[in-house]
């Protein structure tokens, strides 16, 4: 029977998590003060020992990332990405919601060890409560001297700035983001140049994700060593899953990387829903690839296992979906998403996507032929690999692997699939 | 320079270019629609994917710059089957219009579906996409929504060419649109150049559309006359009318643009011309006209001649000789009283004549308001409309006679005694010289109307009249000499460097 791991979440059953009063109580900043003695590189050393890694979805290495930062930069921006849009992920919003100071001392310590004066908050425009909660904190932070002209006494400049989306997933896309702040059109920017070196206003920018900042008091804290001794060598420290679909307990749920997805769904979520079969498992939010209940057996939440299983670890989104699914429903509702939610500036990916969901629409209608099954396929490979962003592979990989596997499925809908036929004839 | 090998040929080119222009430079066209050489890039519509070896993925062309060793491939089957993809999903939801669509015949969607795509539909089913038809989206541009390709060369040039940023993107994936800000219009005077780059027919200008398929029209290169910095143009022709101007390519001078005021100010030359020479009695022949000018040219110390800035260098030299050799003792003076505009900052400058500084190099006097009020008692006006720039000079002109050499029926033709029919710009070989010196030659596009002639042949017939020789055999003769003489107007050889249509 395995349990949670709760390091990031250790605090957020407490009555008034959110306040600076009780992030205090359980010893709040007192990373960050302990950062903003230290030589912001010795910081970046620390976070880059810590092995960890990008909880956005490509599990970057938070500390390598830094360090792309060019040496001669004369201004830096911190953006914290708090847009949260990814189907199946909703673990930034417990950390907004519920312990929005953890990522606030995260932001600290991260500007120090990149020597930036001025951090943007991205949060999505739907997270309400999380907004007011969010604005609250860092009022209050600026109140207590942690943030503004003299951060915690140290005479260092900090100021955060926070903006809210207006209703686009894209905008999670880090230049997209960038280009949102910055009042434009939020479509994501041909790279090179990479934020690192032309960012947010032209300047040196990093992004990173709410999750991955919050790690970084924790980390600090208790030093590298710690907290690489939880997790598995290439996935350090504890992740936050946002577990939905078919299971007796949906919810957040802390647990070390490399957990079994079998102990996940039966030990903390209570198994599949109504003790039903379990069909397939999306893990990582709902542009990786899907694995089958075979595949899923196997299965270690962590990078490298999620990679080796075909899939990826992406956002930690899993979705379960149990016997009663019709994958090709899903697929509907998913591609429907994603032809709403494409920024439309490649030619590919704005076509294509919308074409996408149109065919499987009509699959799932029983409306189509299999010329249109081979259509679909097609269009998936076209659409993928000559685009500005990797929005056109989070479509692609889902079309792929839910035809591929589940292709029966698709097929049976086909007007002209052989069992209709046999019908017709008899 | 950097050594570039596309397609197995190693080449050198600059360094910092992209590689669309690069390879454009080594004889190999990259297709493409959103790259435009006067625009900054976007790499949007992936028309320009090609190999570098190296990188797995293919690489925009227009996004990518070239350099030392970089090895490109534009025609394996990868970026061929990638154009062809490419073109399937741009011709996803396009209505297809192209029976009723003005850019038929010079469109990238035709161009490079013949060239490149060629695959069979595989649109089994259901709509298209439905967007707006026709959308004014300022006084001179209409848009088609559907058939837009989202390439943003518009947008673009209104924000990094102009800087009036009207046009933007609305709405997200394939419901995206171009537009404008609620209650705003596109009213840069340059939004016609939006129309030019717009590679498909999706923006059309009010003007020209539904007159005339591209096809039938023939091209010329000119120069417009409407102001001093004389942008090079197309005059694009169809029996005998002039049915648009466009902006020819010259990085000198006004790069890939014109201004809307100059680009629509042709009417004059397809309407209202002057055909035939007319007297106090009645309509005449042209050797009739020359005999009445020359009746009253009996007394030269009495006779004023107004040259214009709005002549070709041409005719203002032989004017000037023609005053010189067959009428010495009359006064030629030059100028203007068109109303000045601004200088924009762009390309629009205050003078409205396209020959300012070529009449003043040429030497001709610019003391034209003192002559008029002097004593002369004829004047000969050559393409100058004195009264339609300033009605007051009717009493100045009253008790003279006036001679009205004209293209079209001005108000100062309305006020001669005689009026006497010339060609327009569009219908000579000649030049104007612009405001920083540079003498451009233009070609005659269209045939003269009725009777008009060139200044230069009235006045050559008007010395045989008198008995003199201007001492010219021919035109070419009269310009040989002419850029002997003033310096700096060497003969310069215009490049025809067509726009690209998409
Ligand atoms: C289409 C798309 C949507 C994305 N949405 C989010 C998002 O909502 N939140 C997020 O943190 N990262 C998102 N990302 C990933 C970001 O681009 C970026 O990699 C991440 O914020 C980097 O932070 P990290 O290194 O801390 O993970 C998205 C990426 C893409 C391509
Ligand atoms: S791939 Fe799609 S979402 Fe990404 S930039 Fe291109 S059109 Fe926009
Ligand atoms: S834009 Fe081109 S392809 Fe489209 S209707 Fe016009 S001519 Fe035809
Ligand atoms: S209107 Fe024309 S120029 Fe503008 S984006 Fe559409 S296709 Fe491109
Ligand atoms: S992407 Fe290069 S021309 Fe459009």
């Amino acid at each position: 029977m395995i349990e949670e791991t709760k390091v990031l979440t250790s605090r957020i059953h407490k009555k008034d998590s959110h306040t600076l009063e009780s992030y205090r109580e359980d010893g709040g900043y007192e990373a960050a003060a302990m950062a903003l003695a230290m030589d912001p590189d010795e910081v970046t050393a620390i976070v880059k020992d810590s092995g960890l890694r990008g909880r956005g979805g490509a599990g970057f290495p938070t500390g390598l990332k830094w360090t792309f930062l060019p040496k001669d930069r004369d201004f830096t921006y911190l953006c914290v990405n708090a847009d949260e849009s990814e189907p199946g992920t909703f673990k930034d919003r417990v950390i907004l919601d519920l312990d929005p100071h953890l990522m606030i001392e995260g932001t600290v310590i991260s500007c120090h060890a990149l020597k930036s004066e001025h951090a943007f908050i991205y949060i999505r425009g739907e997270f309400c409560r999380p907004y007011r909660r969010l604005v609250a904190a860092v009022q209050e932070a600026y109140e207590a001297g942690i943030l503004g002209d003299n951060v915690l006494g140290t005479g260092r400049k900090l100021d955060i700035t926070i903006h809210k989306g207006a209703g686009a997933y894209i905008c999670g896309e880090e230049t997209a983001l960038l280009n949102s702040i910055e009042g434009l059109r939020g479509q994501p920017r041909i790279k090179p140049p990479f934020p690192t070196n032309h960012g947010l206003f032209g300047r040196s920018t990093v992004i990173n994700n709410v999750e991955t900042l919050a790690n970084v008091p924790v980390i600090l804290k208790e030093g590298a060593e710690v907290y690489r001794s939880r997790g598995t060598e290439k996935s350090p420290g504890t992740r936050l899953f946002s577990v939905s679909g078919h299971v007796e307990r949906p919810g957040v749920y802390e647990l070390e990387h490399g957990v079994s997805f079998k102990d996940m769904l039966n030990d903390i979520c209570g198994g599949v829903k109504g003790g039903r079969a379990l069909k397939a498992v999306v893990p990582g939010g709902s542009s990786v690839p899907v694995l089958t209940a075979e595949e899923s057996m196997k299965l270690q939440m962590d990078f490298e296992s999620c990679q080796e299983c075909g899939t990826m670890l992406g956002s930690a989104g899993v979705i379960v979906m149990d016997e009663t699914t019709d994958m090709v429903w899903a697929l509907d509702k998913l591609t429907h998403f994603y032809a709403h939610e494409s920024c439309g500036q490649c030619t590919p990916c704005r076509e294509g996507t919308g074409w996408v969901a149109e065919l499987v629409h009509l699959i799932n209608q029983g409306r189509a032929k299999s010329a249109d099954f081979d259509k679909l396929i097609d269009l998936g490979t076209q659409i993928c690999g000559n685009t500005i962003c990797v929005f056109s592979d989070a479509v692609f990989m889902p079309v792929m692997s839910y035809t591929t596997k589940f292709r029966s499925e698709f097929e049976s809908k086909l007007i002209d699939s052989a069992p209709v036929h046999e019908k017709v004839g008899a | 320079m950097a050594k570039i090998t596309i397609n197995g040929v190693e080449q050198a080119v600059e360094d910092g270019l992209y590689l669309i222009e690069a390879a454009r430079r080594c004889g190999v066209d990259i297709p493409h629609y959103c790259y435009h050489p006067g625009l900054p890039v976007e790499g949007n519509c992936r028309m320009c994917s090609v190999e570098v070896e190296g990188i797995p993925k293919l690489q925009t062309a227009c996004t990518t710059i070239v350099q030392d060793g970089m090895v490109v491939i534009t025609d394996s089957e990868k970026v061929v089957g990638e154009r062809s993809d490419v073109m399937e999903f741009l011709l996803r939801n396009h209505p297809i219009d192209c029976p009723i669509c003005d850019q038929a015949g010079e469109c990238g969607l035709q161009d490079y579906y013949m060239e490149h795509g060629l695959h069979d539909s595989r649109i089994t089913v259901s709509e298209k996409v439905k967007k707006k038809k026709r959308v004014d989206l300022g006084p001179n541009v209409v848009l088609d929504s559907e058939r837009c390709i989202l390439c943003t060369r518009c947008v673009r040039f209104c924000k990094d060419v102009v800087g009036t940023e009207e046009l933007v993107i609305k709405n997200r994936s394939n419901h995206a649109e171009i537009t404008t800000f609620p209650g705003k219009g596109l009213v840069n005077p340059y939004a016609l150049n939006t129309v030019d780059i717009c590679p498909v027919g999706a923006l059309t200008s009010r003007k020209f559309r539904f007159q005339c398929r591209v096809w039938y029209m023939k091209n010329a290169t000119s120069i417009c006359p409407g102001c001093e910095r004389g942008c090079n143009i197309w005059i694009d022709h169809h029996e005998n009318k002039i049915q648009r101007l466009r902006p020819r390519l010259n990085p000198d001078v006004n790069n890939y643009w014109m201004c809307d005021e100059g680009r629509l100010d042709f009417h004059w030359i397809n309407d209202d011309r002057v055909l035939r020479a007319e007297g106090p009695d009645g309509l005449m022949r042209p050797d009739e006209a020359d005999r009445a000018v020359l009746a009253l040219l009996s007394n030269p110390g009495d006779v004023l001649i107004v040259a214009s800035p709005r002549s070709t260098n041409e005719s203002l030299f032989a004017l000037k000789r023609f005053v010189e050799v067959a009428l010495p003792g009359a006064a030629l003076t030059g100028g203007s009283f068109r109303p000045t505009g601004d200088d924009d900052g762009f390309l629009r400058l205050p003078d409205k004549n396209p020959n300012s500084r070529g009449m003043r190099e040429i030497g001709i006097a610019g003391d034209l308001e003192n002559r008029l009020n002097g004593s002369a008692g004829v004047v000969l006006v050559f393409e100058n409309d004195l009264l339609g720039d300033r009605p007051d000079l009717e009493s100045v002109l009253a008790g003279k006679k006036v001679v009205a050499f004209t293209s079209n029926r001005t108000a100062t033709a309305r006020g001669a005694d005689l009026v006497v029919p010339v060609t327009t710009y569009a219908e000579l070989n000649g030049s104007f010289t612009n405001h920083a010196g540079l003498r451009q030659e233009f070609r005659s596009a269209i045939r003269p109307p009725g009777d008009s002639r060139s200044v230069f042949d009235v006045v050559k017939s008007l010395s045989g009249l008198l008995g003199k020789e201007l001492g010219w055999e021919s035109e070419t003769a009269l310009t040989k000499e002419m850029t002997d003489v003033i310096t700096g107007w060497g003969v310069r050889v215009e490049e025809e460097t067509e726009l690209h249509a998409g």
